[in-house]
């Protein structure tokens, strides 16, 4: 208990709300604008994290995540444009919703869900995390090696269309992660003489690069032309029929089933919040008895796709603090942060710095509470946001990838930036999951390291393999999903030639 | 060009690199096994040898899906050379942030990157590059007491 209230105390400074309540206008800001994201501002955030504390960096990356998730449905509903892919859902109701006047009902019953499914999706992972870790903990490298190589083949299967694209752009992601000295033998990998090279790739320009630049760089060639929000939609956001407690109850079970798909698809590495969204939409309309009336402007269908769609948040936590392994994209550039400031999650990090972690779990109710109080004031500003055309928000989110880079490490590694740009612009045009990579990337080390200690406890001996049954049960399921992902992949394949 | 024979290139290339890894990358750029521990070689063999076969199978995937060459190459040669266009602005920006330093550098890369989207009015080009740009030097510069090129 001692320890509990010792984390909570230290999360709660002035100087780590502050960081937090930045962290979640950016997410918002962001979210809010089409095109950018608040993927892209975690990434380029990491950064700038180095001036902070452990506690305060999280929180502020954890602020944008956060903050992204009510952001994204602002250009949904009121553009039918999301500004986050997970946002999708929400403008099949939420932009019917502003054409008859109700943006603003539409926007506070987003913002609400959100807020409310994000916490609830906490409060599961406060709960959760410590008894999985407890399981976790017994678990040695050989279990640790299959619990990775497992979520490596999940992550393959279910993000993008094609799982030995995806499972190319695990290796090579796992791959890039071994430049450098080597950790257990400092033996020089791929060094070719730089120096700049033994620390190897950093995450910073790996993450830059292919999340963020990769995508302006798409953005930049293809001239990404988006539609205007025009006068009357961003009047009724002041003026329009506002959010009454009536409303609220009316989308309140709504909000729980959501919220419980949600944190149950959030803790399975892989599917994200975009799917999370879709899922919770279909079970709304599934359970209402006016099926007919989504798409058209219900109010629940912008409910049960923000409240899915932000329940992803806290969920993805659950593996990344229970085992180490992110549950998503974000959830893997947090890892890094955590990295960067020394700390290596999962199980032991509940042994060797308890304090930590319930600082992490204060940061995030804070993030909750500020989200809820400064949607209340953001939203409207943000339909003026998102008037501002890409040609001047892309330019400099392009300098401040590089700024960010330079910072943090140098000049040459915005060399690294570049190329790597390039890389996650050609993964998304030939539909290789980035995700994937940048997963594997920081995986890598990890991997590598439960292989080796495994390699040398078996001492050569294959049946090795057999004295540990968790590894095998591990590696058995990764096989049987890699197996049925492959059959599931042809088979919507075949469904797609018989369509066309 | 279809999207089979983008998806068969990019498998051969994945192929080739994979075997270049193998017999000359790892060979010649890893040092052996030190005589403790895993070998420095180990691991990146076995992604190398995964990235090898996992590209022959998606040339024989791609070979074998015949919808695939009724879809559209995804990228044209106008994204392409619209591709190279935006990576010589970045080249010549990171070149010129040596040369001249950051401010400067980061100006024009503001600017020439407006040019590139469409935007023709020199005053907000002028502001928006100027105005970004002296925001991040005297932001990290200055107060946070971080070199700037």
């Amino acid at each position: 208990m001692d320890t509990i209230l010792a984390g909570f105390s230290d999360a709660f400074t002035l100087s780590n709300v502050l960081f937090v309540l930045l962290g979640i206008l950016i997410g918002q800001l962001f979210a809010a604008a089409p095109g950018v994201g608040s993927l892209i501002a975690i990434t380029i955030a990491v950064p700038y994290t180095f001036y902070m504390s452990p506690v305060a960096a999280l929180g502020f990356l954890i602020g944008i995540n956060k903050g992204g998730t009510i952001g994204g449905a602002v250009s949904a509903i009121l553009m039918n444009t999301p500004g986050s892919p997970e946002a999708t859902a929400s403008t099949f109701d939420g932009y019917p919703m502003t054409q008859q006047g109700k943006a603003r009902k539409a926007l506070r019953a987003a913002h609400f869900s959100s807020v409310t499914g994000d916490t609830l999706s906490d409060l599961v992972l406060i709960f959760v995390a410590a008894p999985l870790s407890m399981v976790a903990m017994k678990m040695g490298p050989p279990e640790m090696a299959a619990v990775i190589l497992v979520a490596l083949v999940i992550i393959a299967g279910l993000v993008g269309n094609s799982m030995i694209k995806g499972l190319i752009a695990a290796f090579l992601g796992l791959f890039m992660s071994l430049v450098g000295m080597d950790q257990s033998t400092a033996a020089e990998r791929l060094t070719f003489g730089i120096p700049e090279l033994m620390d190897g790739i950093s995450i910073t320009a790996a993450g830059i690069g292919v999340l963020a630049l990769g995508e302006i760089l798409r953005q930049i060639v293809f001239s990404a032309s988006l539609p205007r929000l025009d006068q009357k939609n961003s009047e009724s956001v002041k003026s329009g029929e506002p959010f009454t407690w009536q409303d609220f109850r009316t989308i309140l079970p709504t909000i729980l089933r959501s919220t419980m798909i949600g944190t149950m698809i959030g803790a399975i590495p892989g599917i994200g919040s975009s799917a999370a969204g879709f899922l919770g939409y279909t079970a709304a309309k599934r359970a209402s008895k006016n099926p007919e009336r989504f798409g058209k402007g219900e109010i629940r269908g912008v409910a049960a796709s923000e409240a899915a769609n932000s329940s992803v948040v806290g969920a993805n936590f659950i593996p990344l603090l229970s085992l180490g392994i992110p549950g998503n994209v974000a959830a893997a550039i947090i890892l890094g942060a955590f990295l960067i400031h020394g700390i290596t999650p999962g199980p032991q990090l509940f042994s060797e710095q308890p304090r930590l972690i319930y600082s992490l779990f204060a940061v995030m109710l804070i993030g909750d509470l500020l989200n809820l109080i400064t949607g209340l004031f953001t939203m409207g500003f943000f339909a003026r946001v998102i008037r501002i055309p890409l040609t001047y928000i892309i330019p400099c989110v392009v300098v401040l990838c590089i700024t960010g880079v330079i910072v943090a490490d140098s000049l040459f590694d915005a060399w690294l930036l570049i190329a790597m740009a390039v890389a996650g612009f050609f993964m998304r045009m030939l539909n290789f999951s980035f995700v994937t990579f940048i997963i594997g990337y920081v995986l890598g080390p990890m991997f590598e390291e439960a292989f080796g200690q495994a390699m040398i406890m078996a001492d050569g001996d294959p049946l090795y393999l057999f004295e540990r049954p968790i590894a095998c049960v591990f590696i058995l399921l990764a096989v049987v999903v890699l197996v049925s992902l492959l059959r599931q992949h042809r088979r919507a394949g075949r469904a797609m030639a018989v369509m066309k | 060009m279809n999207a089979r024979i983008v998806d068969l290139s990019a498998g051969v290339l994945v192929t080739l690199a994979g075997l270049f890894t193998l017999f000359y990358l790892i060979p010649q750029h890893i040092s052996p096994s030190l005589g403790f521990g895993l070998s420095p070689r180990a691991f990146p063999y076995l992604c190398a040898a995964a990235i090898t076969v996992l590209g022959v199978v998606l040339v024989v995937v791609s070979a074998r899906d015949r919808a695939l060459a009724e879809r559209p190459a995804p990228v044209s040669r106008a994204a392409l050379t619209r591709l190279v266009v935006v990576l010589a602005v970045l080249v010549l920006v990171l070149a010129l942030m040596q040369w001249v330093g950051f401010l400067a550098a980061a100006s024009v890369a503001v600017a020439l990157l407006m040019l590139l989207m469409g935007e023709r009015r020199w005053l907000p080009i002028v502001l928006t590059s100027l105005g970004w740009s002296l925001f991040l030097w005297v932001l990290f510069d200055r107060v946070l007491g971080t070199p700037l090129p």
